[in-house]
């Protein structure tokens, strides 16, 4: 036995101590579970780093333990939050070969539901769409991310590893980020710190009223830290009253140019006429719109209705003739239809280049992307290629391309191409081209974000880091600072 | 170490997108979900999405057939489910393009043939191999719970009935059985047993991986029915069912299947029982192989529908999206899932009580047995009752 190896047997015994052996592991085949991405490859291009360790702790102060005990033996963290993230988790440069990896899926509960004061508190672990039913229940609504929302959780999101938090009105409401009102963090040392005002702080609040109350709001640094600077084991957000009115709707827009005067002058609009508004097109055919209006009444809704349509109108839109094929690209892009397609035998579904672009030159990136695209795998069987673009509030859109390869291309082949040539061109394309960033699905982004710091910001994010994990344990060398 | 079971699957496999819904959905009530991974067990290896991940490991190479893994590939309960909640289909031919459960099924073989197989899984073999049963009980008490019954040893009449391993050796199960039978009889319909010639229908054997014994144990039954002069069966459990429609006739066994609800819908129908009535709220449970694995779901309701008093209410997850009981795949005999406040069938029966039913109506001795044992764990014997059709039937028949 190896030294390392004797160490975290003894680590373990320690650690199941701590959660009871059946909520720790060091089984390889369990272990390799945890390493899988959706939609990437099956080999090793696409996994993520196997840890050396699987913990499930049931609750904040079970997280508080173990971190003190990987503290003590300086062994590395990785956070786990649902599981849904489209990027290899434990990422490649993370730590080392005796990472633990904390599956945080026993941290379920929904603590409280406060309508008083619109404010919903859960534990890191809850998945978001349990999360939004429990909320909904009480006629409230609660801002969570979109498509993987019966995957992700809590803690996974606001880390950043899978999104930062785009709700299904990100078009209009902004990020999950936005609503966050309190954090309970384990910190690397071990300490609980319960950040945004109320129990537990210095401030003497019984609810968290307003993230700015009482003195610097210390949240936002742990959000979208894909867990460097900690455990977060319970967040507070902001509720709002539920809109009960759904209105969907599909407006066959033509040529590009239609769709494009119509989408400017629709995120134009004051209030915006839609909660969600994504616009696509198979390669060859028209345009389309695909919108989703929540009001709180039906006049409400069929007033805004009439503003979209409208504008549509007036630039050659028309309502759709929506056909299976065109119900099925749409249902791509809606939160319950992820990984219920029905593809064709031997098919894989990807996206490809899917960033985050000022609105302006969007169909330009789309452009370019298209070019790479056909560079990079435009030899293999690709069945069908969808352009897509989702505004983002006023001035930013999600653009990508929603790919499917044939049955004469392997999943292996398909993102393994994409990952070795096109990765690294995807991001020149929308970082430097167009001073966009990566769609925050893209947890791989991590150290190429903090690639793009200005020195002085770089030093103050060290000094954090050195400061609340003197051993560098919670995802060492996630930034690669 | 052989894969070979696997390899022939590699095709299924590499085709999932690892999205993971085919977990199920916390909170939709009305959509399948996984029975392991609603419990809360084992790790991402015990989640659909997880034992793919460990077929391409295996498959790649960087795993191998272990003890360790064997306790987590035995503990899936072939609810099908993760086929439902995943549903993607090859528009070609309607199969499912991943299909969880033949894979899981495809590891166990692998595992039985080189030798890792977890105790509680060993002893289940073994009792059935030795005994022709699980309960170790002498082959001649088989047919002792059709004493009172008014049902004949099998001798040409127009159905063969079998009550299976569950329905012939378990106290809940007897009850069942004597039931069914009583009623079928009642109805004039022209039936007998074949009591200790008969084995265990091996549908469990089969999915725990002994295709084997299995095989032994269908070939033992399809000749003992056809020297018999077996022509159709009536089943009593609907894993005997699903063997007997399913698996039996790659080995020659070609009689026309049928569920026990099929024949009573019909009886019903036709006026050869009739129901004075029972004031009763009911809701049904759907046996995942009679449900999922064979898409019968409306005779237990249609017959549940034609008894006068009775109202019939829907769990939100029913038909297709059912949960499952827990006691599929041969976890009623290997408990490899376990017990616990989450277990499947304390979860199912928290499940029927919301809908503020008074009776949890079955169709399975298994289900009966997981569901009543639920009740109690869940202390709620006052307000639930487990009952199986065919007992309410018999209520309602005698008024």
């Amino acid at each position: 036995m190896t030294e390392e190896n004797g160490n975290m047997n003894s680590l373990f015994k320690e650690i199941v101590a701590v959660v009871g052996s059946e909520h720790a592991t060091m089984e390889e085949f369990a272990r390799r579970s945890y390493t899988r991405a959706p939609f990437y490859s099956m080999g090793a291009g696409g996994r993520g780093k196997t840890p050396a360790m699987v913990v499930r702790p049931g609750t904040t102060e079970e997280v508080s333990e173990i971190v003190k005990l990987a503290n003590k033996s300086r062994t590395p963290i990785v956070p786990r939050g649902g599981g849904g993230s489209v990027s290899p988790l434990p990422p490649l440069h993370v730590g080392g070969d005796n990472n633990i990896l904390m599956d945080t899926q026993r941290l379920n509960r929904i603590i409280d539901i406060d309508t008083d004061y619109m404010t919903v508190t859960a534990e890191s672990g809850v998945i978001l769409s349990a999360l939004a039913e429990e909320v909904r229940k009480t006629g409230f609504h609660v801002h969570t991310v979109d498509v993987p929302i019966h995957m992700d959780s809590i803690g996974g999101v606001l880390s950043g590893f899978l999104g930062g938090g785009e709700p299904s009105d990100m078009a209009t409401a902004g990020t999950m980020n936005d609503y966050l009102l309190g954090l309970k963090v384990v910190l690397p040392t071990g300490e609980i710190l319960q950040t945004g005002g109320g129990p537990a702080t210095n401030i003497n609040q019984a609810r968290f009223l307003h993230r700015e109350a009482g003195g610097p709001d210390m949240m936002g640094m742990f959000v979208g830290d894909g867990g460097a600077f900690g455990i977060k084991t319970e967040a507070t957000f902001a509720i709002h009253p539920h809109p009960p009115v759904y209105l969907p709707g599909i407006t066959d827009m033509g040529s590009r140019e239609n769709m494009w005067k119509a989408f400017n002058e629709l995120v134009s609009q004051a209030p915006y006429p839609y909660t969600r508004l994504l616009a696509f097109h198979e390669e060859g055919g028209p345009w389309y719109f695909v919108h989703v209006i929540r009001a709180h009444s039906e006049a409400e809704a069929a007033n805004r209705k009439k503003v979209i349509d409208d504008i549509c109108s007036a630039n050659g839109g028309k309502p759709a003739a929506v056909g299976d094929e065109i119900m099925q690209i749409a249902g791509m892009f809606s939160a319950r239809r992820l990984g219920q397609q029905a593809l064709p035998a031997g098919s894989t579904m990807t996206y490809f280049g899917e960033a985050l672009i000022p609105r302006l030159p969007s169909l330009e990136y789309l452009d370019d992307l298209n070019a790479l695209l056909d560079e990079t795998v435009g030899d293999l069987d690709i069945y069908k290629r969808v352009d897509f673009v989702v505004p983002y509030l006023r001035a930013t859109t999600i653009t990508g391309i929603l790919l499917y390869f044939g049955k004469g291309t392997t999943r292996d082949e398909a993102s393994g191409r994409m990952f070795q040539t096109a990765l690294h061109r995807m991001e020149e394309l929308y970082t430097e081209k167009y001073g966009g960033w990566t769609e925050t699905h893209q947890g791989t982004s991590m150290s190429h974000s903090a690639s793009a710091w200005s020195p002085a910001f770089r030093s103050f994010m060290r000094t954090i880091k050195q400061s609340l994990d003197p051993n560098d344990i919670m995802m060492p060398g996630l930034w690669r600072i | 170490m052989e894969a070979l079971h696997l390899k022939a699957l590699r095709d299924k496999i590499s085709r999932c997108m690892g999205c993971g819904i085919c977990r199920g959905v916390w909170e939709r009530k009305d959509q399948a979900m996984c029975p392991v991974w609603a419990t809360g067990i084992g790790f991402e290896d015990s989640t659909p999405r997880g034992r793919v991940t460990v077929a391409q490991d295996i498959l790649d190479g960087f795993i191998q057939y272990s003890m360790p893994l064997a306790e987590s590939v035995f503990r899936c309960t072939d609810c099908a489910c993760c086929v439902t909640t995943c549903d993607s289909m090859d528009p070609e031919t309607g199969d499912p393009i991943v299909d969880v459960p033949s894979i899981v099924s495809a590891m166990r073989m692998d595992l039985v043939e080189n030798g890792f197989v977890p105790p509680h899984v060993r002893d289940y073999f073994k009792a059935v191999h030795v005994n022709g049963n699980p309960y170790k009980l002498p082959q001649e008490q088989r047919g002792q719970w059709a004493r009172g019954t008014g049902i004949e040893p099998f001798a040409g009449q127009d159905y063969l009935f079998f009550a299976g391993d569950v329905g012939s050796f378990d106290e809940r199960g007897q009850v069942m059985a004597r039931s069914v039978a009583a009623l079928l009889v009642k109805g004039g319909v022209s039936l007998g047993t074949l009591s200790d010639r008969e084995l265990s229908d091996g549908n469990d054997v089969r999915v725990l991986g002994e295709a084997g014994l299995f095989q032994y144990l269908a070939e033992h039954n399809i000749e003992t029915f056809r020297e018999a002069g077996v022509k159709k069966i009536i089943s009593l459990d609907p894993h005997s069912f699903n063997a007997f429609k399913k698996y039996y006739p790659e080995f020659g066994g070609d009689f026309e299947i049928f569920h026990y609800t099929q024949i009573l819908e019909a009886l019903i129908r036709d006026g050869g029982l009739v129901l004075s009535g029972l004031k009763a709220r009911v809701t049904y449970h759907d046996p995942c192989y009679l449900g999922r694995h064979n898409g019968l779901y409306d005779p237990p309701r249609n017959i549940l529908k034609k008894v006068p008093g009775l109202d019939l209410v829907e769990m939100r997850r029913n038909k297709k999206s059912a949960f499952c009981c827990g006691g599929g795949g041969g976890n009623f005999f290997t408990d490899m899932v376990g017990g616990g406040i989450n277990s499947p069938s304390r979860i199912r029966v928290r499940e029927a009580l919301e809908t503020g039913a008074e009776i949890l109506a079955v169709t399975c001795p298994l289900c009966a047995k997981m569901l009543d044992d639920a009740v109690k764990d869940e202390g709620v014997e006052d307000r639930l009752r487990i009952m199986d059709v065919s007992e309410i039937v018999a209520e309602a028949a005698a008024g």
